[in-house]
């Protein structure tokens, strides 16, 4: 253990009312001591080491890239999405169309059993809603 | 078929892909079950915008 250690220990083990207390002078003078050893030791090393890191900053450009592209990526996923709507749509709209001139009657029952189960849908899942916010409240 | 016929028929396509795509992109922006939305949308009119104002639009305010 080096000297330093020691006393500082010495200090530890006494809590410093029990011995004589180092002054504050003193106490400031080994500081700077300490100080000087640590920048003689390290000093260069570490302001060195500073130099050498440098934070990856992104430029602008980078960034305005990087929002374009992500608009334009929504952008193509929405018309691929609405492409698929429209080729499931038209068949849809055509076997409707189709079944409003084969028989009227046949046709109101499908529109009544869709607006049904529609609403069926709203309901169940309302109640879920009310059910989870109820859980979560309490 | 007659030529009024046929334009009925067009309106009608062209009103329920309209209003599917349109309910489609709106319950898509706010998550609330796009594909519900859009389907029951090209089936009939105007049922499913008119609760889709009560339900999602005005509950929403």
């Amino acid at each position: 253990m080096t000297k330093r250690g020691r006393e500082r220990e010495t200090d530890g083990d006494l809590g410093g009312n029990a011995g004589p207390s180092r002054t504050s002078g003193e106490q400031r003078e080994t500081e700077a001591e300490e100080a000087k050893a640590f920048e003689e030791l390290l000093g260069d090393s570490l302001r060195g080491w500073d130099a050498r890191i440098e934070p990856s900053v992104p430029h602008l450009l980078e960034l305005e890239e990087l929002v374009s592209s992500h608009r334009e990526e929504t952008r193509r996923k929405l018309r691929r999405e609405l492409a698929k709507l429209w080729l499931l749509g038209l068949p849809i709209i055509v076997g409707m169309l189709m079944l409003f001139r084969w028989n009227a009657i046949v046709f109101a029952i499908a529109q009544g059993a869709a607006v049904t189960g529609a609403i069926l849908f709203l309901a169940v899942d309302s109640r879920r809603n009310r059910e989870g916010k109820r859980r979560w409240s309490s | 078929m007659e030529l009024l016929d046929m334009a009925v028929l067009a309106g009608a396509v062209l009103i329920l892909l309209g209003q599917s795509t349109w309910l489609y992109t709106d319950a898509r922006g706010r998550s609330r079950y796009p594909w519900f939305w859009a389907i029951w949308g090209l089936i009939q009119c105007p049922m499913p915008l008119i609760f889709y104002w009560l339900i999602v639009r005005r509950r929403k305010r």
